[in-house]
């Protein structure tokens, strides 16, 4: 089950591994992106820190950590293809696995109709 | 010619011009010292629906090329950008800021690899050429600085992937967004990026050879007909609704690029050296807060906004809006303002001295939702 904030970053839970991504609707409102930068791996990151950067048309955001923890893994394959970002925010586009200081904080993120509700 | 421009040399006619005006253009603008066509169809916001639904061919030549070519060329790109250019690749298109000593906004071009020792500076609206060629003599680079004779064609809106497959061949399909490739076109390769002024999709071609234009233009015009392809422009509405900012308006050499959004930009940590590091340092160090924002604002149809309206909070002026104008997606007015104390502002209730009437509205994120 996946979980999201408000800054529209979703998480998919594994134990005390966290995979994180950006929403169908953030990339939507970005538009086609160019260029992602992710950390590296063994960062440290702190909930609502900036984690990565993604550069879409004439433009530049943050992805902010959804949660505080250690950059464990990120994906690779968005250097060479940074458009799965667009085509599939779900899946093939995920940014980073983060294992988490305190898994049970997911718990205080939304669930999907909450942030459905958020960006209606 | 319409609209009081005073033709002349001065004012440069693009290799389009004649296609531009046997498809009825109902003026120009003036970019780079060279006509932009600034409207074609009866209303802007016609123009805004076709744009997001069809594909429309731009005449974008106004967007010149400034031509770095030589041993030190990179040497020389990298001095005049706070944006790190040493990773790019061969087929990259990067977006940069350009910025004076001061930390001022001089342009934002895109900027293209050719080779090691060969870079297109794809510009907007000042004279970068003649700020590259002061540097180069100060510095003594091993360069040479032109405008070579490379006029774009822009290609925008959803069907401009299908119409460009059909005529050139589907490796166009592969070109990455900000990435460029190459076709044949009356035997001679040109480059094409994926690419252009608006956030629908499309492509520019970089016509090199004055001499194609009319062919090139006529060649896309005919086989868009089956994709319903009008001619046209960049569109204020489209523009301002996605956040796209333009030089000269939204932005000016007395910006730093951290007020236009364009702060993620620039390297600071002095890990790179460039024109207006230390001033970039001390902006960043002084903990500035004025940002760009969209403003959603009251009052019907808003005039064209030729000089800026001000925009106040309880009483107190925060900012200026530069562009404005009616969305018809949002059904309201839509403007672009740099804002004092940007993040605090976000949100919050604003009146806009309109020409004709002050109205309410509200600082919003860009791009609009």
């Amino acid at each position: 089950m996946l979980k999201y904030t408000e800054d529209h970053e979703w998480i998919s839970l594994d134990g005390d591994i966290a995979t994180v991504g950006i929403t169908d609707h953030a990339q939507d409102a970005l538009g086609d992106i160019v260029f992602v930068e992710l950390p590296d791996v063994g960062t440290a990151v702190t909930a609502g820190g900036d984690m990565a950067t993604v550069e879409s048309f004439k433009a530049a955001s943050s992805v902010y950590a959804p949660l505080s923890g250690e950059i464990i893994e990120i994906n690779d394959s968005l250097s060479d293809d940074p458009a799965q970002v667009n085509s599939e925010p779900l899946g093939a586009g995920w940014f980073v696995k983060i294992k988490l200081d305190d898994p049970s904080a997911a718990d205080a993120l939304m669930d999907e109709g909450a942030y459905k509700a958020l960006i209606s | 010619m319409s609209d009081g421009l005073n033709m002349s040399r001065r004012i440069r006619r693009t290799p389009y011009t004649d296609n531009v005006q046997e498809a009825g253009v109902r003026g120009f603008t003036v970019v780079n010292h060279m006509l932009l066509p600034k409207a074609y169809q009866p209303s802007v916001e016609e123009d805004y629906w076709h744009l997001r639904e069809h594909v429309q061919l731009w005449d974008v030549s106004c967007q010149r090329q400034v031509q770095v070519t030589g041993p030190d060329a990179k040497a020389l790109i990298q001095l005049m950008t706070p944006r790190d250019i040493s990773r790019m690749c061969y087929n990259d298109c990067l977006y940069i800021p350009i910025i004076d000593a001061q930390g001022g906004m001089i342009n934002d071009p895109v900027l293209i690899k050719l080779n090691d020792d060969k870079y297109w500076l794809s510009i907007a609206d000042s004279d970068v050429l003649l700020y590259a060629k002061g540097i180069a003599y100060g510095k003594g680079f091993d360069v040479d600085l032109c405008e070579p004779d490379v006029f774009p064609l822009a290609i925008q809106g959803p069907k401009s992937e299908a119409l460009l497959c059909r005529l050139f061949g589907n490796h166009i399909a592969d070109i990455s967004f900000f990435k460029y490739g190459w076709i044949s076109f009356r035997g001679t390769k040109q480059l094409i990026a994926r690419s252009g002024y608006s956030r629908q999709g499309g492509f520019e071609i970089y016509l090199k050879g004055a001499h194609l234009g009319p062919a090139l233009w006529q060649t896309i015009w005919e086989a868009g007909q089956d994709f319903n392809i009008t001619p046209g422009c960049p569109n204020l509405i489209e523009r301002i609704e996605g956040g796209l900012f333009s030089y000269g308006n939204e932005m000016t050499s007395q910006n730093n690029p951290f007020e236009v959004m364009l702060g993620k930009y620039c390297v600071i940590d002095g890990s790179i050296d460039y024109i207006g590091l230390s001033a970039l340092q001390k902006i960043a160090a002084s903990g500035s807060t004025r940002e760009i924002r969209g403003i959603l604002f009251d009052g019907g149809p808003c005039p064209t906004c030729s000089i800026p309206w001000p925009v106040t909070r309880e009483g107190q002026e925060i900012g200026t809006i530069t562009s404005a104008i009616w969305s018809p997606r949002l059904e309201r007015n839509v403007g672009l303002a740099i804002i004092e104390n940007a993040e605090g502002n976000t949100g919050k209730p604003i009146e806009v001295k309109r020409p004709d009437a002050t109205v309410s509205g509200s600082v919003s994120y860009l791009p609009f939702a």
